[in-house]
């Protein structure tokens, strides 16, 4: 017999009426709905599924269920797919990986002859000597490493993420999930229990494993939980979803297809079974080398004959259930070889022997005889074993194209670890199993070291009933533990058989041998830690699902030590590999528009993000500079109008307000004239300069206070956070988004503005500073009198809503005066011609209000504001100055001084540029920098490295920039007396 | 025809809901979405599940250490914090902390807002009016699909049975700060989404994406009225 | 992720909140330099059970809650008027 399809029969998971054809290395296949790519190919007689890691042996499945790299293969755009767990589907393309030519013939598979050259940790040491070697190496080492390729031109999937809410997670749907579900749920009606099962449908071990020697229990068990569960109003069931990680108030991401499911559970029941391990022999990784929990999963899920003639190692009674199952599908068994002292006598072992098969107690299989390609398995050694790990010297060899191992399992208790419980060695059983658990965690089944069908869904039920219990609900009685544990699933503790010429893999991913982690520990890398980090052990895409058990043993055997005593490298998240998409899911990027956005758009301005806003830097134009250079020429001739929604607004109302102020702000406020606005200026508690903006009072007892855009959040939190203390009698609202705000400023604006409102705009009703609420175009606002921009200019602030008709009122009012709307870079010029600082621009987390030349808006008679103590320490070591300074030339291409150029004097770095520009209302190129407090007098000069110049018209980096002169001057640069700000002097 | 550009008064979605075809009425002296041309299948759509904006429905706020006091002496009915009560005339009364209240009206008419606004005054005043008219903006999510589409974007379980009606989440929201208010219309689950109206496009657009999934509307303020019957 | 238990809105996800350092008291105003420096600059990083100021976002709510460093467990919560009426008002 050779591989192929078996009969039908009613519990197998594949639908004949349904035929697919697919792909593989170029030939076409067919399958059913329901095959994996694995058991479709096996079907078809395709062992060899990719070439290994390192060494590029020909691989095929070892699990069947995907727990190692060896079903790695590529479907379409999407690499390391495995295809162990991959259903097929029609049309569907499937490539393998890590192959140069063909999957048969492989040119890389020299590397196989080269192994001496390739020790464990090569990498780091092999291609770094002579100096630079390994920037050639790099290239190749790349592509000859690595596994699918990536095509970055894959259109963008998308993908997204939910919240979901349950009382108990039950992780695991085999037949210790299902049972602890359904007790779960009995306990209230009120209860919600999901259940996340890994695979396509519920099941787990009863979908392919065995429990008696008729091979009845597992298909009824089945029917009669799914049944149940199905029946279950309040059981959700997420199945083809993995729970990938246990994060702190039992928070669980489960991904199913493109979503990831963010679940908060109340408890959790980890029910995630087991990972079979393999037997580590010479040529262990030739295709057709199988677990028996592989060859079952193929049988009883698939119909699919994995092979015609096996040999089996067992060291359980999963190797005699396997046993069965082949028998049952047809396949010739050679021989087994029991790795226990004696033939065992139970159920399954008695039927093996019935059908007069061999069984050679104390033997093992110590080597797979390769046929001519390498690809496939021609006989198997066994022999008889003398000690852990030693065998006589004389080999049985039995023709087989099959090689079965059980020889034992590991836990699957990533959630566990990731909560941060335990897994001890058990000297006795050579397993794993799961110590104390974290509060609201409970585990049953396989993972929970039990294999008894009764006696699993027995604790099963138990842990459903404790979770439900740990969740708040309670109402049925606890159910009770009648079976014992049984023998049975207990691990073989040596079943590693070590071959003076190797190729006994222990990791399969990352291509280890047994020698490799002997020879780690041999040169200082004995920690565990550092032994897997050396070796690479457990690090490839199956995290040590099916080697970190033995290497740990080999760890600890040649170090000496117990098991426990080497320990366990640190699991974490997530168990199974995740999509990037699915982490980033839909992309939440919050986004605020002004009520005048799209008027902004419709007049050609080029948006800019300020934060999470959007703003006008300018409008339209190819050449940026020009086009800010005529807005500012614009303001100052005519009129401009500019969009300060997104300045930030809070309220201080009540009969502490004045207090407040003047705790929070540097400057006095308490004898500010209703009316008034008065510049306010932040500190925080070390005495820098964290915002500014503007009062207005409006009342007595209530200030309008300004921020910055991005200030005002943090402004808003600290003021809160200091009243949460003081219990001021003041009350602190954040209207930022509640208003809309323009500043029309140049010599036309009161022109303008006097059209839309009835409020007088006389130099003397209504000065510079001056505060009104009035109605502009027939909504109410908040007129400032403010000079930013240095010209005669009025901020209106007006109910968000009413935004946009207040935009359009001033644009139309404004059209024969030749009004503009001018953006944010013009803005930031005309007020660097009049040395307005921007906080965060031209201060940074350490500037101090000494520094920055404005001892003037310091309170000093003031015992408290926040900041003061540390300002009045710092008074006597000013360390730099920000000044004005103009530059004498530029330099020989042209270039000025940017944000972040430094200050160097002799050498040295003494300040920075903060803000440069060409100024056209000066015609001069005039910036802010910090230099050193000797450098700071009007008529000093220093010097400024361009560190990035213009090449072809775009602007690049220059790493050795020339030096440019620049001297200090007073500030403003621009109209020192305001005279421009009076009404009287502007209006045309 | 009424257009919400002839209005003063404009919410910072009327272009996105033109896009999608509304039809206008006058409520409050904004053009509001009345419907996106058929009235009757979209309180159908809303039952299932849709999303409509009701910017321009009236709503103020009230916030400060004296606003228990003040509010009960103006004859409102106070609930606890992150309760929602309704008053006499229709307003719903938002408690969001021992200091803040938010006032909801589900129609153009808000005699108490009015009365509020009235009686409310700076001299001695021991809470202070929050403009929330112009500070957020209201969107209402309708439908038996709607607190599952919510659980896309949202991390608080807002599930009928675990967030009764009148109950108040003020949570993150697609990343944003929300007020979640669960007022149901009729038998249909609704949650009214109170927010930063400088936000509106982006939350719109997120809810958009989310509900595609479950064939969700866009439905105007009959739709709503509708189903409140 | 873990979970706030915030005196206003119940369970909360942490990503809601933000913590804004132990609690502190201003030193009295005629405190010499040093003990000005210390409190402006230097955090005592107890490994052991602390009182912070921790803001819930959506709300602007500021509370104290008490965590042990040693195992990030919250052990109990209060709103920051019954906070200071417990252990002292700032003035």
């Amino acid at each position: 017999m050779t591989p192929g399809r078996l009969p039908a029969s009613a519990d197998q998971l594949i639908d004949r009426s349904r035929p697919l054809s697919f792909s593989f290395d170029g030939r076409r296949h067919e399958g059913y709905a329901g095959d994996t790519v694995t058991s479709a190919l096996l079907a078809a007689g395709v062992r060899v599924l990719s070439r290994s890691f390192k060494y590029h042996r020909p691989r095929g499945t070892l699990s069947a269920a995907g727990h190692d790299a060896n079903s790695f293969v590529q479907i379409g755009d999407e690499p390391n797919v495995a295809a162990d767990t991959r259903l097929i589907e029609d049309g569907m393309v499937v490539e393998p990986q890590n192959v140069f030519g063909s999957l048969d013939n492989d040119h890389a598979r020299l590397l196989d002859h080269l192994g001496r050259f390739l020790p464990v940790g090569f990498y780091y040491k092999t291609f770094y000597r002579p100096k630079g070697a390994w920037k050639a190496w790099e290239p190749v080492v790349r592509r000859l490493a690595g596994l699918g390729s990536v095509n970055s031109e894959t259109p963008h999937g998308y993908y997204d993420k939910q919240y979901l809410w349950a009382d108990v997670v039950v992780v695991g749907g085999g037949p210790a999930g299902m049972a602890a579900a359904l007790e779960a749920a009995a306990v209230s009606r009120e209860i919600e229990v999901l259940l996340v099962e890994e695979n396509p449908c519920l099941g787990g071990s009863l979908t392919y494993a065995r429990f008696d020697a008729e091979g009845e229990r597992a298909a009824r068990e089945r029917q009669t939980l799914v049944a149940a569960v199905e029946g279950c109003d309040n059981i959700r069931v997420l199945a083809g979803a993995a729970a990938n990680g246990w994060f702190t108030d039992h928070f669980i991401p489960v991904i199913q297809g493109n979503r990831m499911f963010k679940v908060r559970a109340k408890s959790v029941v980890v029910a995630t079974g087991s990972w079979e391990q393999p037997l580590a022999f010479r040529n262990n990784d030739l295709p057709g080398v199988m677990y028996g929990s592989a060859v079952q999963r193929l049988v009883n899920r698939h119909g699919v004959r994995p092979g015609g003639r096996a040999v089996i190692a067992t060291a359980n009674a999963d190797g005699y259930s396997a046993a069965l199952d082949l028998i049952g599908a047809g396949v010739d068994i050679a021989a087994v070889a029991e790795l226990g002292p004696a033939v065992p006598r139970h159920d399954l072992a008695v039927a093996v022997a019935d059908h007069g098969v061999p069984i050679r107690p104390r033997s093992t299989v110590v080597v797979a005889e390769p046929g001519r390609w390498k690809d496939t398995i021609e006989a198997a050694h066994i022999a008889e074993i003398t000690g852990p790990g030693t065998t006589a010297a004389r080999h049985d060899v039995h023709d087989c194209d099959t090689i079965v191992t059980s020889v034992g399992w590991q836990p699957a208790a990533n959630l566990v670890w990731h909560a941060g419980g335990r897994t001890p060695y058990n000297e006795t059983t050579s397993m794993l199993e799961i110590g104390q658990l974290p509060a609201g965690m409970h585990a049953a089944g396989s993972v929970a070291g039990c294999f008894r069908i009764d006696t699993v869904i027995e604790e099963g039920r138990r842990a459903g009933w404790l979770a439900a219990r740990d969740a708040g609900f309670n109402g049925t009685a606890m159910p009770a533990v009648r079976n014992d544990r049984g023998e049975t699933g207990q691990n073989h503790p040596w079943p590693m058989f070590e071959h003076p010429k190797g190729r006994d893999f222990v990791d399969f991913d990352e291509d280890l041998q047994i020698h490799d982690l002997k020879d780690a520990v041999a040169e200082g890398y004995t920690h565990i830690e550092l032994m897997k980090r050396f070796s690479t052990c457990g690090m490839g895409p199956s995290q040590g699902r099916h080697s970190w058990l033995n290497a740990i043993r080999l760890n600890a055997r040649e170090n000496g030590i117990s098991v426990n005593e080497a320990g366990m490298t640190t699991q974490r998240p997530p168990y199974t590999a995740e999509k990037l998409g699915v982490l980033a899911g839909r992309s939440f990027e919050p986004e605020r528009l002004t009520a005048m956005h799209w008027r902004h758009v419709e007049a050609g301005a080029r948006m800019m993000q300020a934060g999470v806003w959007y703003r006008p830097e300018h409008y339209g134009g190819e050449d940026r500079d020009a086009v800010i250079e005529g807005e500012a020429r614009h303001v100052r001739g005519k009129v401009g109008l500019i969009d300060v929604s997104t300045l930030g607004g809070l309220e201080i109302r009540g009969p502490d307000a004045a207090d407040m102020m003047e705790r929070m702000y540097t400057w006095a406020y308490r004898k500010q004239l209703v009316g008034r606005a008065r510049y306010t200026l932040m500190t925080d508690m070390t005495g820098v300069i964290t915002d500014d903006g503007v009062a207005c009072r409006l009342h007595e007892n209530h200030y309008y206070v300004t921020a910055t855009t991005s200030g005002v959040d943090g402004v808003y939190q600290e003021m809160l956070f200091w009243n949460a203390q003081w219990r001021l009698r003041v009350d602190i609202t954040n209207v930022t988004g509640a208003l809309s705000g323009v500043n029309i400023a140049g010599p036309r604006s009161r022109a303008v503005l006097t059209r839309l409102t009835d409020e007088k705009l006389d130099a003397e009703s209504f000065p510079y500073m001056a505060v009104r609420q009035a109605n502009v175009a027939g909504i109410p606002c908040r007129l400032l009198r403010v000079g930013f921009v240095g010209e005669l200019g009025y901020e209106i602030h007006c109910p968000a809503h009413s935004g946009e008709a207040l935009w359009d009122a001033l644009m139309e009012a404004g059209r024969d005066h030749g009004i503009r709307p001018f953006g944010v870079e013009c803005q930031r010029l005309l007020r660097l011609e009049k040395g307005h600082i921007i906080v965060s621009q031209d201060t940074d987390g350490l500037t101090n209000p000494l520094e920055a030349d404005m001892d003037w808006a310091l309170a000093k008679k003031r015992p408290f504001f926040i900041g003061k103590r540390s300002i009045d320490i710092q008074r006597d070591n000013v360390q730099r100055k920000l000044v004005g300074f103009e530059i004498e030339s530029r330099a020989s291409d042209g270039s000025i001084p940017r944000e972040c150029h430094l200050v160097i004097r002799d050498g040295d770095i003494t300040g920075r540029v903060t803000s440069c520009s060409y100024s056209p209302t000066l015609d001069k190129v005039i910036g802010l920098a910090y230099v050193a407090p000797d450098q700071a007098e009007p008529g000093s000069t220093f010097q400024v490295r361009i560190n990035s110049g213009r090449i072809e018209g775009r602007r690049v980096r220059i790493t050795s920039g020339t030096l440019v002169d620049c001297r200090v001057v007073p500030l403003p640069f621009f109209d020192p007396e305001n005279a421009r700000q009076e009404p009287g002097n502007a209006d045309p | 025809m009424t257009r919400p550009e002839t209005f003063q008064r404009r919410s910072h979605l009327y272009r996105v809901c033109r896009e999608a075809g509304a039809r206008w009425r006058a409520v409050n002296g904004f053009g509001a979405p009345a419907h996106y041309g058929d009235a009757s299948g979209e309180a159908d759509a809303a039952a299932r599940l849709a999303i409509a904006d009701l910017t321009a429905l009236p709503r103020a706020g009230y916030k400060g250490w004296g606003m228990a006091d003040w509010i009960r002496d103006q004859g409102v009915f106070l609930p606890e914090p992150n309760q929602a009560q309704r008053q006499d005339d229709g307003t719903l009364a938002c408690r969001l902390s021992s200091g803040e209240l938010l006032l909801l009206a589900d129609d153009e008419e808000a005699t108490l807002i009015d009365r509020l606004a009235r009686a409310w005054s700076m001299d001695d005043a021991v809470c202070f009016p929050v403009p929330r008219a112009d500070a957020s903006a209201r969107l209402v999510v309708t439908g038996s699909e709607s607190a599952a589409m919510m659980a896309k974007m949202c991390g608080v379980d807002l599930r009928g049975r675990r967030f009764a009606d009148h109950a108040i989440a003020q949570t993150s929201v697609a990343r944003m700060n929300v007020i979640v208010l669960h007022n149901d219309r009729g038998a249909a689950p609704a949650y009214d989404l109170i927010f930063d109206s400088a936000s509106a496009v982006y939350l719109w657009g997120c809810l958009v994406d989310a509900m595609a999934e479950f064939s969700g509307s866009i439905v105007g303020l009959d739709a709503i009225d509708a189903l409140r019957g | 992720m873990k979970i706030m238990p915030c005196p206003l809105n119940g369970p909360r996800n942490i990503s809601e909140f933000s913590c804004g350092g132990e609690v502190e008291h201003l030193p009295p105003p005629d405190c010499d330099h040093a003990q000005w420096i210390d409190y402006v600059y230097l955090e005592n990083n107890t490994a052991g059970i602390i009182r912070e100021w921790w803001y819930h976002t959506p709300t602007a709510y500021w509370f104290v809650a008490e965590r042990d460093t040693r195992t990030d467990e919250i052990l109990r919560t209060w709103p920051a008027g019954d906070f200071l009426a417990e252990f002292g008002e700032e003035r």
